[in-house]
């Protein structure tokens, strides 16, 4: 830059504050450009071939910017209409362009960053649904007997399209039950504890459901709970309707409840945190990567005077190689005995209704 | 700000015609960002009203465009211009027992897309004494001493002398003391 080769340069810095400065300027403007969401030449050109040849009854916004053009609008409009048309489109763009966020006296900023910060979440989940694998290592703690003793336990879980598995390990580390539904819907379960199996294929649920309702509770179902000690069968996970954890996710991160709350650093990344509202009948911390805005960890908790789980799940997100695939599949070990589905799963955790095979 | 009757209008008009609204689009798209980032920098706005200050800077470069002999520097300090006037008006409009924002703490969302490091330089930046800050934004911005002297009302030695200064503040505060040192 210009600004480098003239001046008094300062002792010491050999020029490293120059490379710092410029590369932070170029970077932070990039960024406000991106979080602006600035037409680019291309639309204002756009813009620009549609609005020239006549005049102001052909004075329209290009489409997909009305929607967030104001006051700005009309009074830019209102000077192309008493002037030239050859610029109006550039002054469409203009109105349309600077003003998604910009309100006056700037209140509500957060409010506008975590819609922000939620809208890019929600596309890199969208994008990350059907093609990339979500692994996760789930620590739960909490009693699933109401009133009864809590105890912590640890799973695996991997979810990538309408496929998922799930390891469900006893609180002193011991495999107890791996589960999963395969590409062909067939669920699979196989209990380490009595050495049996079963399977039978998962009725269909018409695009992917999603958890919670409305789709506005925590991803919190998609991890498993503790198994029940004494009670035969898995843990929540069996029992979820399990959509997709991105589908999970984005539905939990899409309920508006959630605000930006600073960064922390995860596994040596300064995540984005954001939390949800006080009031809710969970609270849920999600820290997302800065770069992909995947979430690298969510946390959930019941709220103070709620009865619940304490769950931690850090995701890892994998591209689908014939390595990871593998690990959506459910073996059964040689030895072990098929049992009816009713058989290995107590009856009360099977409410997603399987049929009886 | 706006045209309002006929007569200005066609004049305006007349003005206008002579622009290419293609170029006026990239130069929009290459500016925007820049002079947001400027503004919000420069004063301590934030981003969203700075995003605002910009617009209306462009909004009244618009007409009087093809008479800018230096659009680029009249936009900045047109913006510089309004950014202060609205700092000023939200201080006086702020009232005592609200908590403001802290005025160093660049957007989330912005910070979001930044690095570590790259937070750091801005961070410092927006610390810098108000002169100097100022000096260093419109540097940064790729303006010469005499347009900065012009647009902050300075010398060209007070511009120098700033920049000398908040360059030394910065190598200080970011550590760079000492460091590669020629």
């Amino acid at each position: 830059m210009r600004w480098m080769l003239r001046g008094r340069r300062d002792p010491g810095d050999g020029g490293e504050l120059d490379a710092r400065l410029s590369e932070t300027w170029e970077a932070a403007a990039a960024a406000v450009a991106k979080m602006l969401d600035l037409p680019s030449g291309n639309e204002a050109l756009l813009a620009s071939s549609r609005l020239q040849p006549e005049g102001a009854a052909d004075l329209r916004a290009p489409t997909g910017m009305t929607g967030r053009v104001g006051r700005r609008r009309r009074l830019v409009l209102r000077v192309a209409a008493g002037a030239v048309v050859g610029l109006a489109a550039v002054a469409v763009a203009l109105a349309a362009a600077g003003l998604p966020g910009a309100r006056p006296g700037g209140t509500g900023r957060s409010a506008t960053d975590a819609a922000y910060v939620v809208k890019r979440i929600d596309t890199a989940l969208s994008a990350a649904g059907p093609s990339e694998i979500a692994q996760m290592r789930v620590t739960t703690r909490g009693a699933v007997i109401p009133g009864g003793s809590a105890a912590t336990t640890t799973g695996e879980e991997w979810s990538y399209s309408d496929q998922w598995r799930s390891l469900v390990n006893s609180p002193t580390g011991r495999l107890v039950y791996d589960e999963g539904v395969s590409t062909s819907s067939v669920f699979t379960v196989v209990s380490y504890q009595t050495r049996t199996w079963a399977h039978q294929r998962e009725q269909k649920q018409s695009g992917g459901r999603v958890v919670g309702r409305r789709g506005c509770e925590p991803a919190f179902a998609f991890a498993p709970v503790p198994p029940v000690p004494g009670l035969p069968g898995p843990g929540f996970a069996v029992s979820s309707p399990h959509s997709s954890v991105a589908k999970a996710l984005r539905a939990a991160v899409s309920c508006g409840s959630l605000a930006v709350a600073g960064r922390q650093r995860v596994d040596g990344i300064e995540a984005i945190k954001l939390t949800n509202a006080q009031g809710s009948q969970i609270s849920m911390t999600i820290w997302v990567s800065p770069d992909t805005y995947l979430p690298m960890r969510v946390y959930s908790r019941p709220a103070a005077d709620q009865q619940g789980f304490w769950q931690t799940a850090d995701i890892t997100w994998l591209p689908p190689t014939a390595q990871n695939l593998a690990k959506l599949t459910v073996p059964v070990p040689a030895g072990f005995r098929q049992v009816p589905l009713t058989q290995l799963v107590h009856p009360a955790l099977i409410p997603i209704g399987p049929k009886s095979k | 700000m706006l045209l309002g009757d006929g007569a200005r209008s066609s004049v305006a008009g007349e003005m206008l015609e002579r622009v290419n609204p293609a170029e006026i689009g990239a130069f929009y798209e290459r500016e925007m960002p820049r002079l947001v980032l400027f503004v919000t920098v420069s004063t301590g706005l934030d981003i969203h009203t700075a995003a605002d200050v910009a617009q209306g800077a462009f909004e009244k470069a618009l007409p009087r465009w093809p008479t800018l002999r230096n659009p680029r520097a009249w936009l900045y300090r047109v913006a510089q211009n309004e950014a202060l006037a609205r700092h000023a008006a939200v201080r006086r409009e702020v009232l005592v027992d609200v908590v403001p924002d802290r005025p160093d703490q660049p957007s989330a969302a912005l910070s979001a897309e930044l690095r570590a490091e790259q937070r750091e330089v801005l961070a410092c930046l927006r610390n810098l004494p108000p002169k100097q800050r100022q000096v260093m934004t419109w540097t940064l911005a790729g303006f010469g001493d005499a347009e900065i002297a012009a647009a902050l009302g300075l010398s060209t030695d007070a511009v120098k002398q700033s920049r000398y200064y908040a360059r030394r503040n910065l190598v200080k505060r970011l550590g760079l003391a000492g460091r590669n040192s020629q």
